[in-house]
């Protein structure tokens, strides 16, 4: 795979951003539409956005490190085309998923 | 105490403001980037993300404490979409911005002056920071006039 010269953890912590981006637009899909999780996730702290939010950055910083031990530490490997397009395709289709459901279920 | 909830409100906005500038600069700045101002760049780029955490943790506390009396106004007035697609739309949204925010100084870390794709990952970043952030300051305004107009209807 072409080496782009980007710092490990920059290329890990984008995929980890590209993937948290989509799992959190899942994430409002899922618990609007099922009341016992959301229930779960409104008795975890204070309000269920508040769960949401800790949910996203736990994965976010998780998978960032763990994305940046792959390859004997060396971390993933990938194109800058591929990798700027994930990020961006992400948080536009993150987008559009989380506008899309209110707009229809609002 | 209602004029505590419109100080953390517009402490919150101007926060969210204060990202959406820095995150210009950074573009701007990136856009020109050399190793004169590759420094400049890693300070804004913190300073963007700091922002934008200080922007999510007070609206949040704005949200969770005083939102609830806005929200059953603007459900029972002329504009219910302003919670019922801004605000739910704008709350799980900016879930995004944080961490593309919080990511912006992970990329700006890189030697950005002779590093070509460096460069374009933060120019991409802070350029989807400024969208979304006028996106969201827009919906703030339309959640704002859904109060005012359920007021005015009384």
């Amino acid at each position: 795979m072409e080496d782009n010269g980007l710092e490990k953890y920059t290329v890990s912590y984008g995929v980890s951003l590209a993937i948290t981006v989509l799992l959190s637009a899942l994430l409002v899909v899922f618990k609007e539409l099922n009341d016992p999780l959301l229930n779960f996730m409104k008795k975890v702290t204070v309000h269920h956005w508040v769960t949401h939010g800790a949910f996203d950055l736990i994965v976010f910083v998780g998978l960032g490190w763990l994305l940046a031990q792959l390859n004997g530490g060396a971390g993933l490997k990938i194109s800058t085309k591929s990798f700027i397009t994930m990020i961006v395709g992400a948080v536009v289709l993150g987008g559009l998923i989380i506008s899309g459901f209110y707009l229809i279920e609002g | 105490m209602s004029n505590f909830s419109d100080v953390v409100l517009m402490t919150h906005v101007l926060f969210g403001m204060l990202c959406i500038v820095t995150s210009v600069w950074v573009f701007v700045d990136v856009l020109h980037a050399s190793e004169a101002n590759q420094a400049r760049i890693r300070t804004m780029s913190l300073a963007v993300a700091v922002f934008m955490w200080l922007a999510y943790l007070i609206g949040g506390y704005w949200y969770v404490v005083f939102y609830s009396t806005d929200k059953a106004l603007i459900l029972k007035g002329p504009w219910p979409f302003a919670h019922n697609f801004f605000m739910e739309m704008k709350e799980h949204v900016a879930l995004m911005l944080l961490l593309l925010a919080t990511y912006l100084p992970i990329a700006a870390s890189n030697k950005l002056f002779s590093n070509k794709s460096a460069r374009s990952v933060v120019l991409y970043v802070a350029g989807l920071i400024v969208l979304i952030g006028m996106t969201l300051d827009g919906s703030g305004a339309i959640i704002g006039m859904g109060a005012k107009v359920a007021l005015l209807a009384k």
